[in-house]
């Protein structure tokens, strides 16, 4: 593996992601917007010279939440509210959702009622993204939010930040995706642990600045041929999993992940504005557009042939779907899921996660999956 | 404090609802309309309670296989319960979706329900307010290889002016692509006139349902919440039919006739209390318990607003039950007339923003504690409705917070499996001796 120095950074702004923030405000004096979906139109947020930083959780076992979250609520999503109750959100001064699933929601709802924050904003994002209504609907929904932030912050939002703001997240998502190609090669040059950090650094960050490790990193890495470690081909998918350790074990195993369909891995960054003259125009049609989650796939499944796409493609040998417990949006796609890798003759390991219980739990389970893979292989 | 009544005398007059029998005859017949439906030549289309299936009424005969009232009736039924729950998890699905969903489509898996054969639908017509129900949407329209449509619905409470325009435009260019999308598929040519009858017979119905629950303001209360939970079926299997017109009129005669004389729903009424969420439908006789202590449920914001029930405030600041088109002296002449008013009536009727966005769910639960004169709540946390758990627990806390008395119970509306009787009966004890 290449660019050590990078990765190493990368994994530092995850872990740190709270110091991060902090000094990026007295660096800055700027504010810092927290986020829960990523159908939040963040160009606009930065636009405005607020940070967007997507709130998520710690992975450990919490017993704050139970007064303000159902227990039968996803854990991920009370892992997120008992964040901001515990203080280590205390930098965040306002809070955004584009809709998304009923359980992300209630954490927002809550964090605005309980938490310190003089600003919040609901953004009733399409469900029903492909209609020929949804966009001028979303515009309209982003006019508003527009609005709002320059209520928030006193000053208007001029177009030429929107163009500077859209360029910076297009030339992030354009350097995140050329590092993924290089996954596509017979050994990989950087691990699937290494790129959900790197991912997952992004959400916390200037884009600016990630952009400038992302092509410090570009610079290092060896081609697609790569010299990168190799092992069974994996695709990672499923509900927000933002947990490294899970990836981390499976590769540990003998697995190399090398593709995913996680909202905190390729999701978040597939898919780029096609800027124009309508600036919220082209932001709706980008949010729009991006592969769906399944929220936001009820009638054409072009998840599914986005998934099978992406498997084609990473030349994946086998899939492990991560299913956070719950999580009915997810529930309801991962029958489908298995029978397609299935019928393409591709093994499924599927997983219910509890993100706020060590990854350790899974051991046992990927051991024998990925030794059952092995002697397939073999 | 609340003691048990060992030797319960009735402080009111209480005698049975004439319209029970009519109730449980006309709902037979329209679940025996929905399983026939094929074979009498009408199209059957496969969804939700909630979907606006007037729009399909401009295609001809139709029936509709809602998700919703057909889970409810198979939890009814232990063992096939159980089958149905089986069958949907040997096809690799869990247990965190939608109840009512998943025992449609265990029995869809299973090919049988509680009416013999699972009934093949033409299409599936589905929306999006929580997340199980476009999705079960999905799997019914693969399993059948019919064509699927699914509505977007916008969940928010308050909207500006401006806002509400946005969510009407919405609604009615949704509903203009329905039409064209269903005459496509289905081959059939559309009736206009048909249309707008069943717009009138679906908002009347809603504005009677409203009106018969506003009547259950009354002390003492005419109706109990579990005859509210049968008295709404008709409601929502075929709210745009004369004769569900017809059931609505007579029983609002009826319960404006119990209020004009005193006629009271259990003849105790020494505690009010509302119940939030969906019941166990495997288990109704919960809904009589609290009666030993005097205490009658009157309703729910889930029985008040189920369906598209319409309220407006009035000039005391109280709901009042929005008007169809005939009363408001408007006559819908034309398809794009017709389709605006589903559109405006929708925005503001909207059940789901009342139990599944935070801050309409609280407006409401609070304006139906004030206006319904309840003096307790009873929160089920319902395992099987990932959505009306939404805001539950912030309800709860709010509830406290202003001295409003209430609890919560674990269970399920269909899953026996996660219901336990003892712990919930003990809470309801514990409750009530608290008031
Ligand atoms: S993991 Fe599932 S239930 Fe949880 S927030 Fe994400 S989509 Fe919603
Ligand atoms: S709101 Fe609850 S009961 Fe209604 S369809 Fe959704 S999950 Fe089912």
């Amino acid at each position: 593996m290449s660019g050590p120095g990078v990765m190493g950074k990368f994994e530092e702004i995850m872990k740190g992601r709270h110091d991060y923030a902090r000094s990026w405000k007295e660096r800055t004096g700027g504010r810092v917007l927290g986020y829960f979906c990523t159908y939040v139109p963040e160009e606009i947020v930065y636009a405005a010279g607020i940070l967007p930083v997507r709130i998520m959780g710690s992975h450990e076992p919490q017993d704050v939440t139970e007064p303000y979250l159902y227990g039968g609520f996803c854990p991920f999503c009370r892992d997120c509210l008992a964040q901001g109750l515990l203080g280590r959100y205390e930098y965040v001064e306002g809070v955004a959702i584009a809709r998304s699933c009923v359980h992300i929601y209630q954490t927002f709802d809550s964090w605005q009622r309980h938490l310190p924050v003089s600003y919040s904003h609901y953004l009733s994002m399409p469900s029903r993204v492909t209609i020929p209504s949804a966009a001028g609907y979303l515009r309209a929904e982003l006019v508003q939010f527009q609005r709002s932030l320059e209520e928030w912050t006193g000053a208007p939002i001029p177009d030429e930040s929107l163009d500077r703001a859209i360029d910076i997240y297009n030339t992030n998502r354009r350097l995140q995706r050329e590092i993924y190609e290089l996954r596509r090669g017979d050994s990989p040059p950087i691990s699937g642990t290494q790129a959900m950090e790197m991912v997952l650094s992004g959400m916390f960050m200037d884009k600016e600045e990630h952009n400038g490790l992302l092509q410090e990193l570009l610079a290092q890495l060896p081609g697609p041929g790569g010299n990168g470690s190799v092992g069974t081909r994996i695709m990672v998918l499923g509900s927000e999993n933002d947990d490294t350790e899970v990836i981390r074990l499976i590769e540990s195993l003998g697995g190399r992940v090398v593709i995913d369909d996680h909202c905190s891995g390729s999701r978040y960054f597939w898919g780029e504005v096609v800027p124009g003259e309508d600036r919220l125009g082209a932001l709706a049609a980008r949010y729009l557009e991006k592969p769906p989650c399944p929220q936001k796939d009820l009638v054409e499944r072009h998840r599914l042939e986005h998934i099978l796409r992406l498997a084609q493609e990473y030349r994946v040998e086998a899939a492990v779907l991560i299913h956070e417990k719950f999580c009915d949006p997810h529930e309801f796609d991962n029958p489908a899921i298995e029978s397609m890798f299935r019928e393409r003759g591709i093994p499924c390991l599927t997983l219910e996660l509890d993100t706020t219980v060590p990854a350790g739990q899974f051991r046992t389970r990927l051991e024998a999956f990925l030794e059952m893979l092995q002697l397939e292989i073999v | 404090m609340a003691k048990m009544l060992t030797d319960v005398k009735n402080e009111f007059k209480t005698r049975p609802l004439d319209s029970w029998s009519r109730a449980g005859e006309l709902r037979t017949q329209l679940y025996k309309n929905m399983c026939e439906a094929r074979e009498k030549g009408k199209l059957l289309v496969a969804g939700g309670t909630a979907i606006p299936y007037e729009l399909m009424a401009g295609l001809g005969d139709f029936e509709v296989l809602a998700g919703e009232t057909y889970g409810g009736m198979v939890a009814t039924d232990d063992s096939l319960a159980l089958e149905c729950f089986e069958a949907l998890e040997a096809e690799g699905h869990g247990r965190e979706g939608c109840g009512y969903y998943r025992l449609m489509l265990g029995s869809m898996f299973l090919g049988r329900g509680p009416w013999g054969d699972f009934p093949r639908p033409d299409l599936v017509v589905q929306l999006n307010a929580c997340d199980s129900q476009g999705k079960s949407g999905q799997v019914v329209a693969e399993h059948f290889d019919v064509p699927l449509f699914c509505f977007d619905v916008p969940l928010t409470t308050f909207m500006e002016p401006a806002t509400r325009d946005q969510y009407v435009d919405y609604f009615a260019s949704q509903y203009h692509d329905f039409v064209d999308w269903v005459q496509r598929v289905t081959g059939r040519t559309y009736d206009d006139e048909r249309l707008i009858a069943a717009i009138n017979n679906t908002t009347r119905s809603h504005y009677l349902w409203a009106r018969i629950c506003i009547l259950n303001q009354a002390v003492p209360a005419p109706l109990d919440e579990r005859a509210l939970f049968t008295l709404f079926t008709p409601l929502l299997l075929n709210r745009d039919r004369p004769e569900v017109v017809a059931f609505y009129e007579g029983l609002l005669d009826e319960v404006q006739d119990r209020v004009n004389n005193g006629i009271s729903a259990l003849g105790v009424e020494k505690y009010r209390l509302l119940h939030e969420g969906q019941p166990p439908w495997f288990n109704l006789g919960l809904f009589r318990y609290p009666a030993r202590y005097g205490a009658v449920f009157v309703g729910s914001v889930y029985t008040f607003c189920i369906g598209q029930s319409p309220y407006v405030v009035g000039p005391e600041g109280n709901w009042e039950p929005k008007k169809p088109p005939a009363e408001q002296g408007i006559t819908l002449r034309t398809r794009e007339e017709a389709l605006r008013f589903l559109a405006e009536w929708n925005t503001d009727a909207q059940f789901f923003k009342r139990i599944l966005h935070v801050p309409g769910k609280l407006e409401t639960v609070f304006r139906a504690v004030r206006e319904w004169h309840a003096q307790g709540v009873v929160i089920h946390l319902n395992r099987g409705c990932p959505g009306y758990n939404e805001g539950n627990m912030e309800l709860r806390m709010a509830l406290q917070k202003e001295g409003i008395p209430c609890m919560t119970y674990e269970a399920s509306m269909t899953d026996r499996r996660d219901f336990t009787e003892a712990p919930v009966m003990d809470a309801i004890d514990t409750f009530m001796e608290s008031l």
